[in-house]
């Protein structure tokens, strides 16, 4: 016996209440790559994207999450890249679940790079 | 790899790698059986034979990052360590399919751990790939795919968080319940 997934009109009926409230703010997206190889996920880069995801939500920001395999620097897994529109590109290492909520409180929301956490930049 | 969750984004990203756009997952758990198995099957490109007996050999890999690949071989070593099985089943342009599996009353039996979690990493991070899961305990299975929630949703909607919070109860309301019974 296998069920089909009934609460879809729930959904349905969620999105109806949802698409009322305000959008995000307008603009460039800032785009996040976070490594997901073998390397990553064992390093815990599945929970660092959930916690980046919850707090992306609560600032109300506009930000593509998107992924990347191992790019050998598993040393310091989870590595998460920011790139600000303009601004090139900066990667994070040691990405705890702490570090990824100042990462988004201040860079994400302030332009400030959280300095301590940085392993390489990338101009544009 | 702590559970059976990080297993199975780690082996969803190899069918990622091998331009697959169709993945499924099925689980089952019976304790009458004393069986718990996995099973991820895709249709990327496939491997040949050689590449499939090197494939579970850490030695191997087809990165050019870094010479060494521990996904398959590290599950393999889970499942024998718990009196499972591990079989790769593959052709080239065919898919591939990866079953391992584990003796449930065994020490060494892996948790199933945080699927709500990994599903959605998929949910978020592969919009382009068809993603299915599914559970199955014996008596009862439950099954979604990534592709049917989208199409509820306009884009921008995928990741609020009244999204995210619904696909997470409908795993722990139905995936979850069903391994717990299982």
């Amino acid at each position: 016996m296998s069920k089909k997934i009934k609460s879809l009109e729930d959904l349905r009926k969620l999105r109806q209440e949802k698409e009322k409230l305000t959008s995000p703010r307008e603009g460039d997206n800032i785009q996040v790559i976070i490594g997901m190889g073998t390397c990553g996920i064992a390093a815990g880069a599945r929970d660092v994207m959930l916690t980046l995801l919850d707090e992306i939500n609560r600032h109300n920001l506009k930000v593509n999450v998107t992924q990347t395999g191992c790019i050998g620097m598993c040393e310091k897994e989870p590595l998460l890249d920011v790139v600000v529109p303009g601004e090139g590109r900066i990667t994070y290492g040691k990405v705890t679940q702490d570090v990824v909520k100042q990462i988004v409180s201040q860079h994400l929301a302030n332009g400030q790079i959280v300095k301590q956490n940085v392993v390489g930049k990338i101009e544009e | 790899m702590k559970d059976l969750s990080h297993v199975i984004l780690d082996l969803v990203q190899n069918s990622i790698s091998a331009d697959a756009d169709q993945v499924s997952i099925e689980v089952f758990k019976s304790k009458k059986q004393n069986l718990l198995s996995v099973c991820i099957t895709d249709n990327g490109k496939g491997m040949n034979e050689q590449e499939v007996k090197k494939s579970t050999d850490p030695y191997y890999t087809t990165r050019t990052t870094r010479d060494i690949g521990l996904g398959l071989p590290l599950i393999k070593m889970m499942a024998k360590q718990a009196d499972g099985d591990f079989k790769i089943n593959s052709k080239p342009q065919n898919g591939t399919c990866v079953y391992f599996s584990f003796a449930l009353e065994h020490w060494d039996c892996p948790p199933v751990g945080d699927l709500a979690a990994t599903f959605i990493s998929f949910f978020v991070l592969q919009q382009d790939i068809t993603i299915s899961l599914k559970v199955d305990n014996g008596s009862e299975s439950f099954e979604l795919s990534n592709q049917e929630i989208y199409d509820e949703l306009s884009a921008d909607q995928i990741t609020k968080q009244w999204v995210l919070d619904w696909v997470k109860e409908l795993i722990e309301d139905n995936i979850m319940k069903i391994l717990r019974e299982g």
